[in-house]
């Protein structure tokens, strides 16, 4: 009896604090692509910064979200990678109000240090290392529930490639997983989002290309606000649509509208 | 480093804890000396959250409690939140998976005691309760002290149950091994790695500790 | 106060015993394994419930199925020392002994605990724990135990089967001594014949749960109700007869057996023509000496060979087969200095007799 009270009662002591369910009330809670990560972080920090508000970030893959909210999670507000995943809940009426489309999501084709295929914007390097046999893998989201996977699949299949390269493919949860699987060189190239690319533990450790408009439908990432939003909700939504949050999100990787990209400026 | 998400972990293997210990006591002590037709089929069912996958657990447990389930239901109605993506919700969905881990070594402890020790209590006046205080639970303590820390140990390393039933919640269920592989996803590597360092050093220094005490407390022969 | 005990069911175990147990007897309950012996204990001691049944202690009733009464082992009032012993191994020798007392404020259960220790002869094992002492002690701290309760009934199930022999010898003496200077009701279970005969002064012979005979040992061994029990108390001697006649003047009845005429001692129950079991101690048979033959050669001589001479301790175990029946075999015991002045020597031939007032009779038992 003795060792097992002292245990617990230990813990209980180490415990103390915190942990109330009135966390609810006070924080308002998002739910974002992973496309997001860090730019959104940014964004929540210059509105706490201005506001008494906490702000409570949750990052995965659009689809993902979707799934949890229709289950009940008591996010607030939720920017998704596109604009289906919004329609799917305002058809279930789990919205409120309008969405707006708050950046366009742009795809590359990323490559890692030590990786044999160069990026290309047509994706013919990835042709090419296919015939060579120079491929072993290549990550892009999982395209049923990641807004990202779904543009690359896209992309392959405009290039012709999906069929040959099905054998190679390996798929991400998240777009932030298949970046992660870049960056731990577990494969030889990736089709990820443009904003992750633009991460400095990406930018310096790999080349990048965007792929062609022609190619694949840039994404509109669309936010809306939840069924009972309460107005901190509403007023972090507002921010998101406000100027000092759109700097941030174009100079992200999230272009405004879709003809507004030079292709020079990027890192062949 | 996200003491949040730690002090969330240690709650919920602390509540999780508590609750199997006396959960455990109770249907271990039950069925140790009884046998009874289906006895097997239910040590069985008890052992399921050990073979199966953590998803196939979660993805049942959403069935089971998820929003639009009778229980589900129930609790929003009477506390405004939905079971799932709650503390609730995981303290539950930890409570099932656990479940094996701390009935199986208690059942074990109890079994292993000889009748005739109890049958003695009883012919020295002892009735069942302090048969219990003075015989039983002295001679079974090591099995279930081995579940307690099973247990505990165990919650504060799930991962795949938790992910499928509370969601990502920052302070609300976002465990310390949600908020590891958070980091990881958010290319925050020194995050994840200091979080993962202390999990380890936390797991090995309690569960050291408790091991220490146990062994000064017990000179049993049986 | 006195102990009535009465049982009776089909399962788990078959019982149908019925004995009678008074303060300061020590009663033995002897038969073969799976006699039920430890069952009819259990039943006392409130740890089995047999289908039918009443056990009284004095006024109180313990069980009674009759009246649906049973009392849990609790609120008897019994002490028992299991055949393993049973000690509860985390706690200390004395921890063991005042477990029983928990009603009792300390300073008193420590007293308490110290007092029977001195009676076991224990004294400086106060701190030791069960695995550290011998078969012996253990088995001394048992009874400690069970005694601690000042319990109305004392059981004992099989208490020296687990120590070796030696120990054992000394552990039986030391328990003569102290369950005669208790008051209570002693209930001993064994399958030792030698063990019952030397500790108890009442036996009961059990056979398939069934209480066949009960009494005082001698009475038991010399004379058994009929011829299973004659078995179960490893009566040697056990043959058949017919009764010749009757001579109520020479207060003899006359057998047959083995191609001899006998001389019985006067039993009218038996009519004549009857078949019948009969049985005599082989230390009741005596050897015609070739040295100094004495007078009682005449009581029914019965001559043979010797078959085998097997010496235990001081005694020499004969086994004589019969002249005229030779696929009979009679046993005789004599100490060992006898047989050497007499220079018994196997296939010699041998005359003894057999002392009339030893031979009993019983009737052949009907079968079921």
């Amino acid at each position: 009896m003795g060792a097992i009270c002292k245990f617990i009662i230990c813990l209980f002591f180490c415990n103390s604090l915190i942990l109330t369910s009135s966390v609810y009330a006070e924080n308002i809670h998002v739910a974002a692509a992973t496309s997001l990560t860090h730019v959104l972080e940014e964004i929540a920090n210059q509105f706490e910064n201005e506001t008494d508000h906490v702000v409570k970030l949750s990052f995965s893959s659009s689809g993902n979200l979707t799934r949890q909210i229709i289950q009940g999670a008591p996010f607030k507000l939720f920017l998704s990678a596109d604009e289906s995943y919004i329609s799917l809940l305002r058809k279930q009426g789990l919205t409120n109000g309008d969405n707006d489309v708050y950046g366009i999501g742009r795809l590359v084709l990323y490559v890692p240090e030590g990786s044999n295929i160069l990026p290309s914007a047509d994706l013919s390097t990835l042709a090419n290392a296919i015939k060579d046999g120079e491929l072993t893998r290549l990550a892009i989201a999982n395209p049923e529930h990641a807004p990202y996977g779904f543009i690359a699949k896209q992309a392959l299949q405009n290039a012709g490639l999906w069929e040959t390269i099905m054998p190679y493919l390996v798929t991400g949860k998240s777009a932030s997983q298949t970046a992660q699987f870049a960056l731990s060189n577990a494969v030889d190239a990736a089709l990820i989002p443009y904003s992750l690319a633009l991460r400095p533990e990406l930018d310096s450790k790999g080349k990048y290309l965007l792929i062609n408009d022609a190619l694949y439908s840039p994404l509109e990432q669309t936010m809306v606000l939840i069924k009972d939003a309460d107005s901190a909700a509403k007023e972090f939504y507002n921010f998101i649509l406000g100027d000092k949050a759109r700097t941030i999100i174009r100079s992200h990787g999230f272009g405004e509208s879709i003809g507004q990209f030079n292709q020079t400026a990027l890192k062949p | 480093m996200d003491w949040t998400a730690f002090k969330l972990s240690l709650w919920l293997s602390l509540w999780t804890t508590i609750i199997l210990l006396i959960v455990g006591l109770v249907f271990a002590r039950a069925i140790a000396w009884r046998n009874f037709p289906g006895k097997s089929l239910l040590e069985a069912v008890v052992a399921l959250p050990l073979i199966l996958p953590p998803t196939v657990l979660g993805y049942y447990l959403l069935t089971l409690f998820g929003r639009d389930t009778l229980l589900g239901q129930t609790f929003e109605d009477v506390t405004g939140h939905t079971l799932v993506f709650s503390f609730a919700g995981l303290l539950l969905a930890s409570i099932i998976y656990s479940l094996p881990f701390a009935i199986q070594p208690m059942l074990r402890a109890f079994e292993a005691i000889p009748i005739s020790l109890r049958e003695a209590a009883w012919c020295s006046g002892l009735g069942h309760w302090k048969t219990f205080r003075h015989v039983e639970f002295p001679l079974a303590r090591p099995g279930i002290l081995t579940g307690v820390i099973l247990t505990f140990a165990h919650t504060m390393g799930e991962f795949g149950v938790i992910l499928m039933v509370g969601g990502n919640i920052p302070g609300e269920t976002r465990t310390i091994s949600i908020a590891i592989f958070d980091r990881t996803q958010a290319f925050d590597m020194q995050s994840a790695n200091t979080m993962a360092l202390v999990l380890l050093v936390f797991a090995f220094v309690t569960v050291s500790l408790v091991y220490i005490f146990n062994r000064r407390h017990s000179h049993i022969v049986m | 106060m006195e102990l009535t005990i009465f049982l009776q069911q089909k399962t788990p175990i078959p019982l149908n015993a019925r004995l009678v147990c008074k303060s300061g007897e020590v009663h033995a309950l002897v038969g073969p394994s799976g006699s039920g012996k430890s069952s009819i204990l259990r039943c006392v001691a409130g740890l089995h419930t047999p289908r039918f049944g009443k056990v009284h202690c004095s006024n109180k009733k313990w069980f009674d199925s009759e009246h649906n009464i049973n009392i849990p082992p609790q609120q008897r009032r019994v002490g028992m020392v299991f055949q393993h012993f049973a000690l509860f191994p985390h706690l200390s020798v004395t921890e063991n002994i005042m477990l029983p007392l928990r009603h009792l404020p300390l300073a008193t259960r420590r007293a308490r605990a110290d007092d029977l220790l001195e009676r076991v002869n224990l004294k400086g094992l106060e701190s030791r724990f069960p695995a550290e002492l011998s078969g012996g002690q253990q088995q001394r701290v048992a009874i400690a135990r069970a005694l601690a309760r000042e319990p109305a009934v004392l059981l004992l199930d099989e208490p020296f089967s687990a120590v070796d022999h030696v120990t054992r010898r000394k552990l039986r003496m030391e328990a003569v001594q102290l369950t005669r200077n208790l008051n209570i009701p002693v209930l001993l279970v064994t399958h030792d014949l030698d063990e019952a005969c030397m500790l108890a002064n009442h036996i009961t012979v059990l056979h398939n749960g069934t209480t066949l005979q009960s009494g005082i040992p001698e009475e038991v061994m010399k004379q058994p109700t009929n011829a299973t029990v004659a078995r179960l108390i490893d009566m040697r001697n056990l043959f058949e007869g017919t009764v010749v006649d009757h001579e109520p003047e020479n207060n003899c009845t006359r057998l047959e057996w083995a191609g001899s005429i006998l001389e019985a001692p006067y039993s009218p129950e038996f009519s004549i023509g009857e078949k019948f079991d009969w049985c005599i101690l082989p230390s009741e048979v005596l050897l015609h000496r070739r040295v100094k033959p004495s007078r009682g050669i005449k009581e029914n001589p019965v001559s043979g060979r010797i078959g085998e001479l097997v010496s235990i301790g001081g005694t020499t175990n004969i086994i004589i087969k019969l002249a005229d029946r030779p696929g009979i075999k009679l046993y005789m015991d004599l100490p060992q200095h006898v047989v050497r002045r007499n220079a018994l020597m196997p296939s010699e031939e041998i005359g003894v007799s057999l002392l009339k007032n030893s031979m009993h009779l019983m009737h052949k038992q009907k079968k079921h």
